[in-house]
C-alpha cells in the first residue's frame, strides 16, 4: 500500500505542474505514455494498476479545464494510454518471464552447487575414512608380522632347550642321576611353556571369533584376589618382592566368569613381577558407586607415556628385539583387555617412569551388569551369524559393523541398495540392518526382498558428525501417515514421562498442526519451530520431534541438536515418510551407547 | 681359556656348557653382553658363543666391542640368534662376527664346529 500512495503522489504532481503552466502545448501529453512505458520496468502489479488508474483520471482532466480542442486532447490521451497499456503489458510480460527464468536458473545453480558441495564433502570423508582404514590395516599387518616373528622366537627358545637336553641325555650315558633328573625337569618345564603359549594364542583367537564359553556366576572378588596372590607369591619372593593385598572386607558380589577374572589378575601380577626388581606389588579393590575397581600396582620400571595404550594392543611387547624382552607372548594384556571388556568393564594403566605402574580394571555391578551379561551370554548363539549393514556413509557403516563384530557377529557392508541386494542374494544372511533410508522406493525394495526371503530387516539410526566427531543418533521413529497410537507409544517408550514439553521442528504448517493436535491431546505441552535455528532461546524441551524434512536437513538438524549443550541429551524422534509400523526400529543414542547396543541385540535375538 | 658362552637363557647356557665341558673344553658362562665383555677381557677366550638378543648390551654391540679390542679381536666369535633372517646375517658380518648360527641347534653341531676351529681331533 505504501508504494501505491507514493505513486499516487508522483503521478498526481506531474500533471499539476503541466496544467498550471501553459496548457497550449499538446506535446506535453506525450509525457504520459513515456511515464507509463517506464512503469513495467519497475515490475510491480500494484504500480501498474496505479498507473492505469491515473492515466484514466488525467485523461479526463482536459474536460474539466474546458475549451474547444479538448475533445481532441482527450482522444490523444485515451489513445496514448491504450498504446502505453498494451506495450507496458507486453514489456512487463517479457521482463517478468526473463526474471522468472533467471530465478529458476539461479535456483538450479544453487541446488547444484549445494549438492556438489555435499558430494565433495561426502567424498572427502570417504577418502579420509578409506585412508584411515588403510593405515589401520597397515598397522594391523605390521603388528601381525611382529607377532609372528615374536611367536616364532618364543617357540624357538623352548624348542631349542628340549632338543638340546634330550640329545644330551641320548648321547652321553655317563650322566649322574641328579643331572639326568635336572635335564628331564627342564624338558618338562619347556614343554609346559610351549603349551601355555599355544593356549594363549588359542585364547586370543577364541575371544576374537566370539567362540569362547563364558561361565557367568556371582563371584567373590576377595577370594579371586587371594587366589591370585597365593599363586604368584613364590615367584615374587624369588625376586625379593613383597606381595600385598588391600581388599576391603565387604565387597558386593559381582557377576562374572571367575576363572577369566582370575586370569586377568594373574596376568597383571605376573607382569608386575616381571618389570619390578625391588619393592612391592599391591593387589587392591575399591567399591565405587556403579562398579568395583581392581588394581595391581608395582614399584617397577614404569611404562613410557606413549606406550600406555599400545601395551594393550595384541602382539605389542615392551622393549625391542635386540635388548631382549621379558618372557611372554605379548598377548597377556590384550587377552586381559578382551576379558574385562566382555564383562562391560574398562582396563587402563597409570604409570611414572622409574617409579612404577598401576593397572586398573573395572567390573560393573548391579542391574547394569545383568544387562551387559545378557549380551555376553549370547556369544555362542551369535557366533557365525551373518549380518549385512547397509548405509551410504562409510563411517556409519564402520560404527555399526564394529559394534556388531565386537558382539561376535560376522558382518558384511553395503553402500547402496543394489550392492545390498546383490550381497543378500549371494550370501546367507541372518539379518539386514539399514541406516536411515534415503527414499521410500529404496526402503520398499529392501522390505519386499526381506519379506520374500524371510530375512528380518532392522532400521537403525546412527549419524556421524565429522565436525564434532560425535556419533549421534535418534531414539525412535514416527512413520507417516501419522497415527495417534503409534506416536503416543513411541513417545512413552522413549521418554517414560506422561507430561512435559515436546518441541516440534517442522516447516510444514499442516504437519506441525497435526503433531500438535496428536501430542497435545495426551497432555504434553507443544512448541513448534520451523527450523533448528529457531530453537535458540526457547526453554529446553523433554523431547524433540523432527518433522519430515529433507535428508540433508535432517542430518543437519540432528547434528546441530546433538552439538548443542542444551539439547544434546534430549530424546529425539524422527519422522519418516514411509510406513514402518511392521519394521523393527532401533535408535542408538550416543550418550547411552551401551544401552542402545543391548536394545539392538534384544531386537536381533527376538527376530533372528 | 677355551670357550665363553654368553646367553641370557639359562637353559642354553646350561646345555652348551655341559656338552662342551663333557668334550673336555674349558668353559665359562655370562648372562648378558656387559658381563660377557668383562669376562672376555679377563679370560681371553679362544671362542666366544654370543647370543644376539640379550639385555644390557646386545650381541651385535658386544661383538663390535670385542672386535675393536686389540687384545680380543683374535677371538673367534659365533653369533647365536633365534631368527634365521638375512638381515641378521648381514648385521653379524658387519659387526665382524666370524660365524653365525641360528637356534635351535644341536649340541653336536656346536661341538663339531668348535673342534674344527680349535683344531682338536676327535
Amino acid at each position: 500500500m505504501k508504494r501505491f500512495y507514493l505513486f499516487l503522489a508522483l503521478f498526481g504532481l506531474i500533471p499539476i505542474i503541466f496544467f498550471t503552466g501553459a496548457a497550449e502545448s499538446h506535446f506535453r501529453y506525450l509525457y504520459y505514455p513515456i511515464l507509463v512505458l517506464l512503469i513495467p520496468l519497475l515490475n510491480s502489479n500494484a504500480i501498474l494498476q496505479a498507473a492505469v488508474a491515473f492515466s484514466i483520471l488525467y485523461s479526463l482532466v482536459p474536460f474539466w479545464l474546458g475549451g474547444g480542442y479538448h475533445v481532441y486532447l482527450v482522444a490523444t490521451n485515451v489513445f496514448s494510454f491504450l498504446l502505453a497499456a498494451v506495450v507496458s503489458g507486453r514489456l512487463s510480460d517479457i521482463v517478468n518471464k526473463d526474471r522468472e527464468s533467471l530465478r529458476k536458473t539461479a535456483d538450479t545453480y544453487h541446488a547444484l552447487t549445494n549438492s556438489l558441495n555435499l558430494k565433495i564433502m561426502n567424498l572427502q570423508s570417504e577418502v579420509d575414512s578409506v585412508s584411515e582404514r588403510y593405515s589401520h590395516i597397515q598397522e594391523l599387518d605390521k603388528n601381525k608380522t611382529r607377532f609372528i616373528s615374536g611367536v616364532s622366537h618364543e617357540i624357538r627358545s623352548p624348542l631349542s632347550s628340549i632338543r638340546s637336553f634330550s640329545e644330551i641325555l641320548l648321547n652321553y650315558e655317563d650322566i649322574d642321576a641328579d643331572t639326568r633328573k635336572e635335564f628331564l625337569e627342564i624338558i618338562k618345564q619347556e614343554s609346559e611353556r610351549l603349551t601355555q603359549l599355544a593356549n594363549e594364542i588359542l585364547d586370543i583367537v577364541r575371544i576374537e571369533s566370539g567362540k569362547i564359553e563364558w561361565h557367568m556366576d556371582a563371584i567373590d572378588i576377595a577370594e579371586v584376589a587371594d587366589t591370585a596372590i597365593k599363586t604368584m607369591l613364590l615367584l615374587a619372593e624369588d625376586k625379593g618382592i613383597s606381595l600385598e593385598q588391600k581388599i576391603p572386607g565387604k565387597l558386593p558380589p559381582i557377576k562374572g566368569d571367575r576363572n577369566k577374572i582370575l586370569q586377568v589378575l594373574l596376568n597383571l601380577v605376573s607382569n608386575a613381577i616381571k618389570f619390578t626388581s625391588q619393592g612391592k606389588i599391591t593387589v587392591g579393590a575399591e567399591d565405587m558407586p556403579n562398579e568395583i575397581r581392581l588394581y595391581v600396582s608395582d614399584t617397577g620400571e614404569g611404562v613410557y607415556p606413549e606406550e600406555k595404550e599400545k601395551i594393550f594392543d595384541e602382539f605389542y611387547r615392551i622393549g625391542d628385539d635386540l635388548t631382549g624382552r621379558p618372557k611372554g607372548s605379548g598377548l597377556g594384556l590384550s587377552i586381559s583387555k578382551k576379558i574385562v571388556e566382555a564383562h562391560g568393564g574398562k582396563i587402563w594403566a597409570e604409570s611414572q617412569l622409574g617409579k612404577g605402574s598401576t593397572f586398573f580394571f573395572t567390573l560393573p555391578k548391579g542391574a547394569a551388569v545383568a544387562d551387559e551379561y545378557r549380551g555376553i551370554g549370547e556369544f555362542a548363539e551369535i557366533a557365525g551369524r551373518q549380518v549385512l549393514v547397509l548405509d551410504d556413509s562409510v563411517p556409519v557403516r564402520q560404527i555399526m559393523r564394529s559394534a556388531l563384530e565386537s558382539l561376535g557377529y560376522s558382518t558384511l557392508g553395503a553402500g547402496s541398495i543394489n550392492t545390498a541386494l546383490e550381497v543378500a542374494k549371494a550370501r546367507k544372511l541372518d539379518a539386514i540392518i539399514m541406516g536411515d533410508p534415503k527414499s521410500e522406493d529404496e526402503f520398499d525394495k529392501l522390505r519386499t526382498f526381506s519379506r520374500v526371503q524371510g530375512i528380518p530387516l532392522f532400521l537403525v539410526s546412527v549419524i556421524n558428525d565429522e565436525k564434532s566427531g560425535l556419533q549421534v543418533a535418534v531414539n525412535g521413529y514416527i512413520s507417516k501417515p501419522l497415527d495417534k497410537n503409534q506416536i503416543l507409544s513411541t513417545i512413552k517408550e522413549v521418554s517414560q514421562k506422561k507430561t512435559g514439553r515436546v518441541l516440534i521442528i517442522s516447516d510444514d504448517p499442516e504437519e506441525a498442526r497435526n503433531f500438535q493436535l496428536l501430542v497435545g491431546a495426551s497432555g504434553f505441552e507443544t512448541v513448534i519451530v520451523p527450523d533448528v535455528k529457531s530453537i535458540n532461546g526457547t526453554k529446553p524441551p523433554d523431547m524433540i520431534i523432527i518433522g519430515s524434512l529433507s535428508r540433508d536437513q535432517v542430518y543437519m538438524t540432528i547434528s546441530s541438536l546433538r552439538a548443542n549443550q542444551a539439547t544434546k541429551k534430549v530424546p529425539l524422534l524422527l519422522t519418516l515418510n514411509i510406513l514402518i509400523r511392521d519394521i523393527k526400529c532401533v535408535g542408538l543414542n550416543s550418550s547411552e551407547y551401551g544401552k542402545g547396543l543391548n536394545k539392538l541385540i534384544e531386537s536381533l535375538k527376538g527376530m533372528v | 681359556m677355551d670357550i665363553l658362552v654368553v646367553d641370557d637363557e639359562p637353559y642354553i647356557q646350561r646345555s652348551l656348557s655341559f656338552v662342551l665341558r663333557k668334550e673336555g673344553f674349558q668353559v665359562e658362562v655370562a648372562s648378558n653382553g656387559e658381563e660377557g665383555l668383562k669376562k672376555a677381557r679377563e679370560l681371553k677366550p679362544k671362542v666366544i658363543l654370543l647370543d644376539v638378543m640379550m639385555p644390557k648390551l646386545n650381541g651385535f654391540n658386544t661383538c663390535r666391542a670385542i672386535k675393536s679390542d686389540n687384545e680380543l679381536k683374535e677371538s673367534y666369535v659365533i653369533l647365536l640368534t633365534g631368527k634365521g633372517q638375512e638381515i641378521d646375517k648381514e648385521r653379524a658380518i658387519k659387526e665382524g662376527a666370524n660365524e653365525f648360527m641360528s637356534k635351535p641347534f644341536s649340541p653336536k653341531e656346536i661341538v663339531t664346529k668348535i673342534r674344527t676351529i680349535l683344531g682338536v681331533p676327535k
